[in-house]
């Protein structure tokens, strides 16, 4: 469950909104993808809803804990992959993952397990015991997922977390994302490839200059507008400004 | 020609930002001058002291007409001085400055490259050479009838670094062509921070001794190691004729200084081509470990521990890991108390003192004399403790990440405690180290031990604290270069001072009034304990909207 009711913000002295009145419900069981042209304010909601940001106005709950008032609480109940993973370079792997354990209160138990399957399905157990540093884009991308999933949050809340993952790995992590909706879980990721909302997604959200300017489910979107694919139906509710 | 200018110009963004420190992200335009001001202020003696050391050489040997020997001598030391330094400058400029990732693709020819990154490391070397250069030049021109800055000098000044910098660049590329692991930024961090602090006592040794040399014995060095100075010209073969050039006003002699120069350049150009870019590709952040870790060693390897003190493990590994955060923000702490005690016993052993008749006379009966070391104790714990720059930078090293503490669902409170423990861990290990190593040489009564290392902690306490108050309010978040977020700091400098002026207050306030030791004991305890408690309450209360107010 994710509730974002009538959120702005603007960032310093400036004077546009980065996020101008936003407002989302998602529920339980639904993958919704965040689309919009570069600056629209996808990552800027996302730290919102993660508690980075504060906004000017309006409330944001995850399953039903304020992220401003109750902020543990929230914390508690998301999983969070930020859009740049060059976090914790100078840890190891290993040392990463028991970190992130230990901070979401992952039972050893589970965790061993845990750890042991999900390195195995993302080809990293060979690499945990060497620093972050010397990973790839693709493999510190795909540590921090890890560690994200280690403790298998009920909401996801990932900044394009495709970016630099190669096939198999992004495969997998679109199976995992839709087996997390089908246990009736939330997922809610910003992304720029629209094959994968389109294929991915029961809903989207499309956002340009901080506003929704279209919240639905895809097929109800591709009746509106009378076309093919996302891709056309983006380019032209996004353009012309 | 004009490819190589504006390449330069940019590249010489990362210099100016070095002089350049600033208060927080923005900002504070005046800081930097002052700062670097008050640097200045601190090495005027030194100048000093070398210009009257010159002063007396200059005496004896202008007017007996040997101008050339002084002005080749004076050259050719700067020219051994900029070799030193820009063999620890080079690397950076050269090897691990980020933007050698962007040119490499770029459509420039390699001389323009390497023929522009020499510019840079060359306008670094100048401020050297200059401070060097000017005092010694000064002695020599009250010498002279009619002295003044000449033509000559000028073109010496100019061409003086380049050849010592040709040499240490070559060698460094050498180096770096024949040994991979130097490729590596957090080795060549550690080894350039270590190298800095040879350096640094070196030069801290050097001008001690300074002060204790005669300009007679200065003319006698001088006069005996004329052979050891031709080995240094043939090494430096322009500043011979640079020499003669500024004493002699030969235009002849410039001209050679002028070839032989532009000759190095060459050299260096040549041979670069061939070193340089062999040895640039490949400059890696760290190295992986060539074994792979199996499931059996991933099974048992997951453990688990508490959130405060897997938090404070987290602290303490990316501390340790990050050499220039090693080497700036903890070994201070270790080495100031070591300095302290070895330039005591060095003084003392240099006097006809009789050191442990000294040692023996203390009397530890005396309550006068227990109060003063109480007092001292207490001073001491603040004063190592403004040396830990730990706390102080753990926000500011954090960088972009800083959002991690934000999203991560655990209590701010139990986050700044577990930074803070990070840096109290290494307070309490200097301080430790230091009064047992006090303890060594004085003997004193374990009772008296004990209460001073007591007295000491709350000051570390009360450090750390502050200094995490200070990063708070004003962090450093925005750097391309985590160095930035160390040496570029004013937090660091801001906690410093106030720790060093605490320090006195409490030390001299503290050694007037306190006349009994249980006095001094009780009264230090409860007003260092006091302090560090308040600080300790100031960043529990406010740390979170500090916190809570960072958008960057
Ligand atoms: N730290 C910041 N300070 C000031 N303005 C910012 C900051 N971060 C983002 N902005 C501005 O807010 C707006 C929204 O940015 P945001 O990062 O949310 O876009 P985005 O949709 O995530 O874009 P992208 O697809 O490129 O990731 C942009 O106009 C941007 O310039
Ligand atoms: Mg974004």
């Amino acid at each position: 469950m994710l509730t974002l009711r009538n959120v702005s913000k603007t960032y310093g002295n400036s004077s546009v909104k980065a996020v101008d009145g936003l407002s989302l419900e998602i529920g339980g069981g639904q993958i919704v993808g965040f689309i919009g042209p570069n600056g629209a304010g996808k990552t800027t909601t996302i730290k919102m809803i993660t508690g980075i940001l504060n906004p000017d106005e309006g409330a944001i709950e995850i399953d039903g804990h304020d992220i401003v008032k109750n902020p543990l609480e929230a914390k508690k109940s998301f999983g969070y992959v930020p859009d740049s993973p060059d976090m914790f370079l100078r840890l190891k792997g290993m040392e990463y993952l028991n970190f992130m354990g230990d901070m979401y209160r992952v039972d050893v138990s589970v965790r061993k397990e845990r750890i042991a399957s999900l390195a195995e399905t993302f080809e990293m157990t060979g690499s945990l015991n060497a620093k972050l540093q010397s990973y790839s884009h693709g493999m510190r991308q795909k540590i921090i997922i890890m560690g994200v999933l280690l403790n298998q949050p009920s909401v996801w809340i990932l900044d394009e977390p495709m970016t630099g993952l190669d096939p198999r790995a992004a495969f997998t992590l679109k199976e995992m994302m839709r087996a997390h909706a089908k246990a009736g879980n939330t997922v809610f990721f910003s992304t720029h490839i629209l094959e994968v909302a389109e294929k991915l997604c029961d809903r989207v959200a499309i956002i340009n200059k901080g506003k929704i300017i279209f919240d639905g489910e895809l097929d109800e979107l591709k009746a509106r507008h009378d076309q093919i694919s996302l891709e056309e139906i983006f380019m032209e509710v996004t353009d012309g400004e | 020609m004009s490819k190589f200018f504006s390449l330069s110009k940019v590249l010489m963004k990362d210099v100016v930002s070095v002089l350049d420190m600033k208060f927080g992200n923005k900002g504070g335009k005046f800081t930097g001058p002052i700062l670097w001001g008050i640097v200045g202020l601190c090495m005027l003696p030194l100048i000093f002291v070398f210009y009257m050391l010159f002063q007396g050489v200059c005496a004896i040997f202008v007017p007996a007409g040997e101008l050339a020997y002084i002005t080749g001598f004076m050259f050719s030391i700067v020219c051994l001085v900029v070799l030193f330094f820009s063999i620890v400058s080079v690397p950076s400029v050269f090897y691990f400055s980020n933007d050698v990732e962007t040119l490499l693709p770029l459509p420039l020819r390699p001389a323009q490259i390497i023929g522009a990154k020499f510019f840079v490391a060359l306008t670094m070397e100048y401020g050297i050479a200059l401070l060097i250069i000017a005092p010694m030049y000064a002695a020599y021109l009250s010498y002279l009838p009619v002295g003044s800055l000449t033509l000559n000098m000028l073109i010496g000044l100019l061409l003086l670094p380049v050849t010592p910098l040709a040499y240490s660049s070559i060698i460094v590329m050498v180096l770096m062509r024949l040994f991979r692991f130097g490729r590596n930024r957090d080795f060549y961090n550690l080894i350039i921070g270590l190298v800095a602090l040879v350096f640094g006592a070196g030069i801290g040794i050097f001008s001690s001794q300074l002060n204790t040399i005669t300009p007679e014995q200065a003319v006698e060095l001088l006069e005996g190691n004329r052979g050891v100075l031709d080995n240094l010209r043939s090494i430096f073969p322009g500043t011979l004729f640079a020499g003669r050039a500024v004493a002699n006003g030969e235009a002849g002699a410039q001209l050679i200084n002028i070839a032989i120069t532009a000759g190095v350049v060459a050299l260096f150009l040549f041979l670069s081509k061939f070193l340089y870019f062999k040895s640039v590709i490949g400059i890696s952040e760290s190295s992986a470990p060539s074994r792979k870790m199996t499931k059996e060693e991933v099974l048992t390897g997951a453990r688990s521990s508490g959130i405060f003190a897997s938090y404070l493990q987290k602290e303490l590994r990316l501390l340790f890991r990050n050499p220039t955060a090693l080497m700036n923000c903890v070994l201070m702490v270790f080495l100031m108390p070591a300095l302290m005690i070895g330039s005591m016993a060095f003084q003392l052993s240099n006097t006809d003192i009789d050191l442990s008749g000294l040692l023996l006379a203390i009397d530890y009966n005396n309550p006068r004399v227990v109060s003063f070391i109480m007092a001292g104790a207490a001073a001491a714990g603040i004063f190592i403790s403004c040396m830990n720059l730990v706390t102080c930078t753990c926000i500011s090293r954090e960088g972009k990440n800083y959002i991690f503490m934000k999203y991560v669902p655990v209590s701010y409170r139990t986050q700044l405690n577990a930074k803070a423990a990070s840096g109290l861990a290494v307070s309490v290990a200097g301080l430790v180290l230091f009064f047992a190593g006090l303890e060594i040489i004085f003997k004193a009564p374990l009772t008296v031990f004990l209460g001073a290392l007591i007295l000491s902690l709350p000051g570390g306490i009360l450090m750390n604290y502050l200094g995490m108050l200070i990063d708070l309010a004003k962090p450093k978040l925005v750097w391309d270069n985590e160095q930035r977020a160390v040496k570029q700091n004013v937090n660091s400098v801001i906690l410093i001072f106030g720790g060093m002026f605490l320090a006195a207050v409490i030390g001299v306030v503290g050694g007037i009034f306190l006349k009994t030791p249980l006095t001094a004991f009780v009264t230090l305890l409860i007003v260092t304990g006091a302090l560090a408690f308040g600080s300790m309450q100031m960043v529990l209360t406010m740390g979170e909207s500090y916190l809570e107010k960072l958008n960057v």
